[in-house]
């Protein structure tokens, strides 16, 4: 704990604010100001230069009418679903290292666990945006290798998706509007994040070894040591990857916009919320509107970390 | 399962498994590591050929990472510059800051703090629209120097929460008695602070520079001269070539972890213990 | 403690990283800069012109200009397409715009006003650099094969910039598999002998078992073909809608306003023949072709899976660089008057005249050298210099009388035909946007022109009037903008001010579009620059 100090300490000590000063500087210059100053936008119709013209709410009522921005809540809500469930391979691994009885190879693990992050993640989206590539991509190639296309198909007919999988054309993952919400899920695979895994991993590390021994005296499986044992005593590190995880991805729109563009893609089935404010500020030159959007954006997922902090409480 | 009771050799076996599972999990991962390397000596036919396997050594076309490099090498050297800039000046003010909040409660820290603390929970997904228009402002557009003050910006918030926590937690006496050899607040920092967050420093570190490494947007829309150019930008421009010979395009990929690959090779335990210490314990 | 050695040797190493790259950066933006002298200026040029031989042509080109000026610098910025639109705004709104952008992509009228430098008063004297060739004395306008009609801008009544190159859209044709599949090397002249072309490839496709398509498709290919197979039969349609000053273009704005009206819909006979022949054709395209991109339609056409594919002039050296087997040229046939029932509104062959000059290069006003980058611009549209244009890039000039590369002459354009009518994606982004999206139900298999007319209506409408919306504004706002000077002027002529009423006449006479292209001296023009 900080020591409490008295009025005088404090004013001899005056030359610790210059600590904080600079600090304090940096984030209210590029923090704090420009979202003031989004917020003071958003009132305008405002093309990024000096002029700007005041419009009162008139942003405001046409982002409310605006089904592009509106649909793209419906995608990064599928997004964030599916992202919950990407987290479950980091939790796997975690478990599966915790539970090696050699501390010697769960330590080697975990630096093996960091190596895929010396690719860096953009380098591992143009990767995977190559994987998704109809002529050359692998993805393509692994269907048509394991005999997956057959039966994708066979599905595509069967249940009527409208001719996206057929044998011998080459399945466009980006191209196809019905493809690019499954590409943006499977993009990743296997989805472990080397930060995720260690974090969980240091929640397990305070499982003691008697509480496995006395579940292993009661004849406890596996899965149900997870679910009773580990599961409970990380839930707050899940917590914490959920609520990041979530506020990442609302807001998030680099990884729509490196795969398909500034557009959406296809459809503009990839249209993210927070794209369309980087489209219209920085493709239509609505800068004015853009504010608004991201006003919008903003709200929207400040009320659901709210929810979130509020509802979802962890008890030990 | 198991029990204490079995014999070594059977525990060991028993955990069989678990090392498959790990193994194969890890292997997938680093499918795209393993598709970069391999294709990065192909040429574009040879790819089409042989698609999953690695070709013979004796015919890997070594030119391409001689393309690569001359492709990629400018954008790493400015990334370099950017990320190591903005990395060391993040945390260099961070420490600062972090010191003023955890060494004494000084008046009105009470209100500076939630002013950092806010942040954390903002979504600043509108900024980037009007941070455009202070940097045109600031004269700072088509600069280095914008990236690197917004690397640092955009660290602080997280970086002083966390070495808030840690510089909490260092016993107080140490202060005390560099306080009493007339140590100055700095020299406490330098002295007592540092020496001890070593782990902590060099996650945070890591994580800045990774941050840095990889953003793409903020570089996309603030650079217009190619010799500025960081990673990010390169590869998008990159990636928009019509015609584009696989193998050189891995191998630029390859030149742009270089840095990491270093950075990693001699810091990992220190990331490693870093996180598992669960310093960041949210 | 081994740990520690390693540790070292790593930030060593970074830190050594890190000192040759901030020297690099040092030396090249402070004292290589220095060295040189005060009197170094620099000129950049933007464009998204990737194709092969472009950028060795702009190199090519700037070279030349630096051996006579050794005191100007010419650095080229190649942005690539996808982005450029982006690039353009972050940069003319964030004033770091280079002195010399390519017009097109991303630009509306009122950027164009905004933003950049017309070229209007010049347009009537003749370019310095071509003194000592046969065009010596000839003014600008007339040097280039259009008139320079790309540079014009119909709503600011202004020219805007300067056309390097001439672009046609033609069909490439695999000359091996064309001998295969019909022993011969004769290229379909006629609509028919083209679909007769497509129906072969199909049969030897299935008799030889290869995965060979007749045409190479794409989202980006494709329309080049069924865009010009609309135009054959809406040109009388739009002679009808869209009276205008130039007979070569509908008007955007008449179009859309006359859909709103109800002059015309989707259910109109031509429209619906356009429809009716688009999918006659995209029937042949590789299925599922318009979810591929440019560059995998150019792919599947070298990798000799596709016997045509159609493209402009502009990749001809990419595909002919890629392409292992010879490469023929011909024109894209459309269906002659009377020859089918279902399209009966053909008035005949299509002239390339509606193919306009493209790599029109315009000076933006944020160049600190204005006089400079109009040098240069004038230099890169002289005679010689286009010439070495051509050369270098294999594409077409766009000065009149500079001959065309060998590997282009297929490209030359045809000046005799019928000016076309439009396409249904002719409205704008969003216009684009509609169609793009529902442009699979008329090409593929199960589709249809009916499913394709009912998907498209729903959002049709309303993606027509958020276009002629935004359009209005900006053409607003343009009008706003003369307003203030107008004001301006009227009271300093008021005041006497003696050259404020000879301006205030000259832009009272362009703005009521009396006179397009209005003449004026090069001292008012420059009085024009904010």
């Amino acid at each position: 704990m900080p020591q409490p100090v008295s009025k005088r300490k404090a004013l001899h000590e005056w030359k610790l604010y210059l600590f904080l000063v600079p600090a304090l500087v940096l984030v209210c210059t590029f923090s704090y100001f420009p979202a003031i100053s989004a917020i003071y936008h958003s009132f305008f119709r405002w093309s990024g230069g000096e002029a700007k013209e005041f419009i009162a709410l008139e942003n405001f009522t046409r982002a409310l009418e605006d089904p592009v921005f509106w649909g793209g809540f419906l995608t990064i809500g599928i997004l964030v679903v599916a992202n919950l469930f990407k987290m479950i391979p980091a939790i796997c691994l975690a478990v599966l290292i915790h539970r090696l009885r050699s501390d010697r190879w769960q330590y080697w693990y975990r630096v093996l666990v960091v190596l895929p992050m010396i690719v860096p993640g953009l380098v591992t989206l143009f990767i995977w945006k190559f994987f998704f590539n109809p002529n050359l991509g692998l993805l393509n190639s692994f269907l048509d290798a394991s005999g997956m296309m057959p039966v994708l198909a066979f599905a595509d007919r069967t249940l009527g998706w409208g001719g996206i999988f057929q044998e011998g054309i080459p399945t466009a993952w980006l191209g196809e509007p019905a493809l690019i919400i499954p590409a943006l899920i499977i993009w990743g695979f296997p989805w472990i994040g080397a930060v995720g895994v260690l974090i969980f991993l240091a929640g397990l590390q305070s499982i003691g070894t008697e509480v496995y021994e006395a579940a292993d005296l009661d004849g406890v499986t596996a899965f149900q040591k997870f679910l009773h044992i580990e599961l409970p005593l990380i839930m707050t590190q899940v917590r914490l990857m959920v609520v990041l995880m979530m506020i990442g991805t609302l807001q998030g729109y680099g990884l729509q916009f490196l795969l398909l563009g500034e557009s959406g893609g296809p459809g503009g089935a990839g249209m993210v919320p927070g794209l369309w404010m980087f489209n219209r500020a920085f493709f239509a030159g609505e800068f004015g509107y853009a504010c608004a959007l991201g006003l919008f954006l903003f709200v929207v997922i400040l009320g659901l970390t709210f929810i979130n902090n509020k509802y979802i409480r962890v008890d030990k | 399962m198991s029990s204490l009771s079995q014999p070594v050799g059977a525990r060991r076996l028993s955990d069989w498994p678990k090392h498959l599972g790990i193994l194969l999990l890890l292997g997938l991962e680093l499918l795209p590591f393993y598709m970069m390397m391999q294709i990065s000596v192909k040429t574009n036919s040879e790819f089409l050929h042989n698609p999953w396997f690695p070709s013979w050594p004796a015919g890997w076309h070594w030119q391409n990472y001689a393309e690569g490099l001359r492709l990629m090498l400018p954008f790493v050297a400015n990334s370099v510059v950017v990320s190591v800039s903005a990395t060391v000046g993040c945390l260099f003010f961070a420490l600062l800051g972090a010191y003023f909040f955890a060494r004494y409660k000084m008046p009105f820290s009470n209100i500076l703090w939630p002013v950092f603390l806010v942040l954390m929970m903002l979504p600043g997904v509108a900024n980037i629209v009007t941070l455009f228009a202070l940097l045109k402002n600031l004269q700072l557009l088509n600069t280095l120097w914008a990236l690197i003050i917004l690397g640092i910006a955009g660290g602080q918030v997280f970086c002083i929460y966390v070495l808030r926590n840690f510089i909490e937690d260092i016993p107080k006496d140490l202060f005390e008695a560099a306080e009493m050899d007339g140590a100055t607040h700095f020299a406490q920092l330098v002295n007592v602070v540092i020496p001890m967050s070593g782990p902590i420093l060099g996650t945070l570190a890591i994580l800045q520079f990774l941050g840095s490494w990889n953003d793409f947007l903020m570089p996309l829309i603030v650079l217009r001269d190619p010799e500025l150019f960081t990673i990010g930008v390169g590869l998008i421009y990159l990636d928009g070539e019509y015609v584009k010979d696989w193998g050189k395009m891995m191998a630029a990929f390859f030149v742009a972890s270089v840095p990491l690959i270093i950075i990693f090779l001699f810091t990992m335990k220190l990331f490693v213990r870093g996180l598992a210490s669960g310093a960041l314990k949210g | 403690m081994r740990e520690r050695i390693i540790s070292s040797i790593g930030f060593a190493l970074l830190a050594l990283c890190f000192v040759v790259a901030l020297a690099r950066i040092g030396l090249k933006q402070w004292w290589l800069p220095a060295v040189e002298g005060k009197e170094q200026v620099t000129i950049r040029v933007a464009h998204w012109q990737l194709e092969g031989g472009v950028r060795d042509a702009f190199n090519a080109m700037a070279e030349k200009y630096m051996e006579s000026h050794p005191h100007v610098r010419i650095q080229q910025l190649p942005v690539p397409e996808r982005i450029f639109p982006n690039w353009l705004i972050t940069q003319l709104v964030g004033g770091t715009a280079p002195d010399i952008i390519q017009i097109g992509l991303g630009m509306t009228e009122e950027r164009k006003a905004r933003y950049f430098l017309p070229m209007s008063d010049l347009v009537d004297l003749p370019n310095p650099y071509n003194a000592g060739t046969d065009l010596d004395d000839v003014p600008l306008r007339d040097t280039f094969f259009d008139g320079m009609e790309s540079s014009f801008s119909q709503e600011l009544l202004e020219y805007y910039g300067l056309p390097l190159s001439g672009f046609t859209v033609r069909m490439y044709y695999n000359l091996n598999l064309l001998r295969e599949i019909t022993g011969g090397e004769s290229l379909p002249t006629t609509y028919e002998e083209l679909t007769r072309l497509c129906r072969q490839t199909m049969d030897y496709a299935k008799r030889t078992r290869q995965k060979i398509s007749p045409i190479a498709g794409s989202k980006y290919n494709a329309p080049l073909l069924m865009d010009r197979l609309s135009s054959s039969q809406t040109g009388d349609l739009a002679k009808r809608l869209a009276y205008d000053f130039l007979p070569n273009r509908p008007s955007t704005a008449l179009l859309a306003s006359a859909f709103r009206r109800g002059d015309w819909s989707l259910e109109t006979p031509e429209v619906e023949a356009a429809m009716g022949l688009m999918r006659d054709l995209g029937q042949y395209m590789q299925p599922g072709f318009m979810q591929l991109m440019r560059d995998d339609a150019s792919f599947y056409f070298v990798q000799g899976r596709a016997v045509m594919i159609a493209s402009g002039s502009w990749d001809s050296t990419s595909i002919r660089q890629q392409a292992d087997f010879p490469v023929a040229v011909g024109p894209i046939p459309v269906p002659a008057p009377q020859s089918d029932p279902r399209w009966p509104y053909s008035q005949g062959p299509l002239a390339d005249s509606t193919v306009e000059a493209g790599v029109v290069m315009a000076i933006t006003r944020a160049s600190k050298h204005p006089e400079i980058a109009l040098d240069f611009l004038y230099f890169m549209g002289s005679k010689p210099v286009n010439q070495l244009w051509t050369d270098v890039s294999g594409w077409l000039p766009s000065v009149v009388g500079v001959k065309p590369a060998e590997q282009s002459k297929g490209f030359a354009p045809f000046l005799d035909g019928f000016i076309g009518g439009f396409n249904l994606s002719f409205s704008g982004a969003d216009g684009m946007r509609v169609y793009r999206n529902s442009i699979n139900r008329l090409v593929s298999p199960q589709g249809s022109v009916d499913d394709f007319r009912t998907d498209l209506a729903k959002s049709y409408s309303s993606a027509i009037a958020e276009d002629l919306r935004r359009s209005s504004l900006g053409a607003v706002q343009i009008a706003q903008r003369n307003d203030t000077l107008l004001a301006a002027l009227s009271m300093l002529a008021a005041s006497g001010e003696d050259r404020a009423s000879e301006k205030l006449d000259l832009l009272l006479q362009s703005s009521a579009g009396n006179d397009y292209g209005a003449r004026r001296t090069p001292a008012v023009w420059k009085s024009f620059e904010n």
